[in-house]
């Protein structure tokens, strides 16, 4: 389970290395993500990849980051624990206002019961915590057919 | 009456089987009680200290006679035979088994209600006017924006873990009956210039740090008021304290920032938001909801008044004068039902009257009661002509006390008989009360008196906002007493929302009674010609009675 995600309601292979101390010497890759303050350091070197993961930290300030989106590769919110509601947040502006379309992976406190609210949140890419089942877990996806802020806004 | 569509009872019903498997999961040991508690929180299960209590949802506090019915069911089958009406509308059960729980929440879909966000730290059932839609000064009825901030705020995906609870409440009438300054968004109805609209408050609350709100808009059309909400809640996700969990409540993120910087954030953040305007054809469908399914004939104004056995009775005469209140539509009476009889625990109603109360609202509501902020219920849409025969049923369930918005119609949490995290008992020292102020001609005299008690200083019995609060608190292992006066939910501009003033060192339970004594007999003293205990404490101010009790 160590070495699974989940990846649009797929259980699959984990792809992205997350690099949260930082990048030091290893190889950096659109499928690897470093801290926000590393991630604007790098943008401005020339031997940079063109594109790079970039970590979401629940006090990090998700705004800052809209201008500089075409350089994420995809996005990683950092749950260090579950009951830290801010990466919702996060994962919303960047789907709704800020038209992120790269992947937003959740990781850290990530646990079956929040798996749908991240989703309707925006997060499409999973590393659960250790011990949880990816595979029952996918239940999640398919237990509510309807959102409850149905009928609010004109359609 | 809103009545649920196919897309809320999927929902709904989806909900419980969510539960289910949940509860499943943690009997089976799968599910670690750390991770499975804010999950059950979030579906009003608390671990109290006899074992879990459930807090059922009432929206805005309105019921119908089968929602009535299902409360009794399960007070019977699953409890042990009451239920306790709380401050915010809802009512809660006290021995609850965990693997019962789902099925009781299956129970509650099938009457359209649920126990979702009555608890953790998300949004909470949205508070009103107990007399919304009837209420004879009403500028709008807040009942249809309250719903449909219910079902923006249910389940949303976003807000279910803010760094604490969030408490909104709305008002509909000038005379604030929904404590909308307490809470953490405050909306009053509004009429500026012809039109009609919502003053928008954030910040309020009680607990450790009690905070009046502040206006963070003086006027906002109804199309705008749920992006609006959005907006604070998103800044409020974001930004509130998440390092202290006394801190952590949006009261003190407006006061750190102060109420302009606050509300420049909010309305940056609205900037993006504001172009999603509610859908007023639905709002305006929800509206006639609550019209459509009561009438109010306009014969009843012709209805027969009780004049005979009010002349001849004098208790049924001041029941109609304490208990009876002024209604929107002549002929017709909003009469409380009183949960706070001598000796009984506040808000306490059991089985049989549960049942009774039922069958009530039916013969002489429409099949409608509301739970109100004072912890007792009303019947919304009583005729003259059947008080009469309703006073007599009601005096036989124990329910006729004339004591509304009296002493003995205090607010009282639960306190050390339940609760975990008490500092002293509140319910005794209530009970002692309302047996020392039984006498309801000298309730009639002393006149409207709010008097609130809680068992530690979470406050959950609103003593910051009693007339006179009294709050629990332990010294050396032995409960005492801190009482406050001159503390108001907010009614209006005569009488504007205050935090009372503590008059003296705390007291022991035994103690209590004789300082309520002593704070009556100044007030009698003081007061001036048919002025209330709040009006004479703000005009001699709470000094006079603090010399009283140190005297
Ligand atoms: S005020 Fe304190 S004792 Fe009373 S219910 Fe709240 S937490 Fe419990």
């Amino acid at each position: 389970m160590g070495n699974r995600m989940i990846f649009d309601q797929v259980v699959v292979p984990r792809r992205y290395t997350i690099l949260d101390d930082g990048p030091h010497e290893s190889v950096l890759t659109s499928e690897t993500a470093i801290p926000l303050a590393d991630f604007y350091e790098l943008l401005g070197r020339e031997d940079a990849p063109s594109t790079i993961g970039v970590i979401l930290e629940p006090g990090d300030d998700v705004t800052g980051l809209e201008s500089h989106l075409d350089r994420a590769s995809f996005v990683a919110l950092h749950f260090p624990k579950f009951t830290d509601g801010r990466g919702y947040s996060h994962a919303r502006l960047l789907r709704t206002r800020y038209g992120f379309e790269g992947a937003i992976l959740a990781y850290g406190d990530v646990l079956r019961d929040q798996l749908l609210l991240m989703h309707r949140s925006g997060v499409n890419a999973f590393y659960m915590r250790e011990g949880q089942d990816e595979v029952a877990a996918l239940e999640a996806f398919n237990r509510f057919e309807e959102q409850y802020q149905f009928g609010l806004y004109p359609t | 009456m809103y009545k649920y569509n196919d897309i809320d009872k999927r929902i709904v019903h989806a909900r419980v089987d969510e539960f289910r498997g949940q509860v499943r999961r943690r009997l089976a040991g799968e599910l670690a009680e750390e991770d499975f508690l804010p999950l059950r929180l979030q579906n009003g299960l608390y671990n109290q200290r006899h074992g879990y209590m459930l807090r059922v949802g009432v929206p805005y506090g309105l019921l119908s006679s089968d929602q009535m019915r299902t409360f009794a069911l399960i007070a019977e089958r699953y409890d042990r035979g009451f239920g306790h009406f709380t401050t915010r509308q809802n009512i809660q059960f006290n021995y609850m088994e965990l693997e019962e729980v789902p099925d009781i929440l299956g129970h509650l879909a099938e009457v359209e209600m649920h126990a979702i966000q009555t608890s953790g730290n998300c949004v909470r059932n949205v508070t009103c006017d107990p007399h919304a839609g009837v209420a004879p000064d009403e500028l709008a009825d807040p009942r249809p924006l309250a719903e449909m901030l219910r079902q923006y705020k249910e389940l949303h995906p976003e807000f279910a873990f803010l760094p604490r609870k969030f408490k909104i409440a709305i008002s509909g009438a000038p005379e604030d009956r929904a404590a909308t300054f307490f809470h953490d968004i405050g909306i009053q109805a509004v009429e500026v210039n012809g039109e009609l609209g919502w003053r928008i408050l954030v910040g309020g609350g009680i607990g450790r740090t009690p905070r009046i709100a502040a206006e963070i808009r003086d006027f906002l059309p109804t199309v705008d008021v749920v992006s609006y909400v959005e907006a604070i809640l998103r800044v409020y996700n974001l930004h509130g304290r998440r390092d202290n969990k006394y801190k952590a409540r949006i009261k003190i993120l407006v006061g750190a920032l102060g109420i302009d910087a606050f509300r420049d954030q909010v309305d940056a953040e609205w900037e993006h938001l504001k172009h999603q305007k509610l859908d007023m054809d639905r709002y305006e469908q929800i509206v006639r909801m609550f019209t459509d399914d009561v009438e109010h004939p306009a014969e009843a104004a012709a209805d027969p008044e009780p004049s005979t056995r009010r002349d001849a009775d004098p208790e049924f005469a001041r029941w109609l004068r304490t208990n009876v209140k002024d209604h929107k539509h002549p002929g017709h009476h909003i009469v409380y039902i009183s949960l706070k009889a001598p000796g009984q625990p506040p808000g306490d109603a059991t089985t049989e009257q549960l049942l009774v109360i039922a069958s009530l609202m039916d013969r002489y509501s429409q099949g409608r009661a509301t739970a109100t902020y004072n912890q007792n219920l009303t019947l919304p849409h009583v005729r003259t002509r059947d008080l009469e025969t309703l006073y007599d049923a009601l005096v036989a369930q124990n329910l006729a006390t004339a004591n509304i918005n009296t002493i003995a119609d205090s607010i009282c949490c639960p306190g050390l008989d339940f609760c975990n995290l008490a500092s002293a008992h509140s319910i005794p020292v209530a009970q002692k009360i309302n047996e020392r102020f039984n006498d309801p001609a000298e309730l009639e005299d002393i006149g409207k008196l709010h008097l609130n008690m809680s068992g530690c200083v979470n406050a959950c019995g609103h003593h910051h906002t009693g007339h006179i609060g009294i709050l629990g608190v332990d010294k050396a292992g032995v409960g005492h007493y801190q009482i406050a006066i001159g503390g108001n939910p907010g009614a209006g501009e005569e009488s504007p929302a205050a935090v009372g003033a503590i008059i003296g060192p705390a007291v022991t339970a035994d103690e209590v009674v004789g300082v309520l004594d002593n704070l009556i007999d100044r007030y009698k003293a003081e007061r001036d010609q048919d002025e209330t205990f709040l009006e004479t404490v703000r005009r001699v101010g709470v000094d006079t009675f603090r010399e009283n009790q140190n005297g």
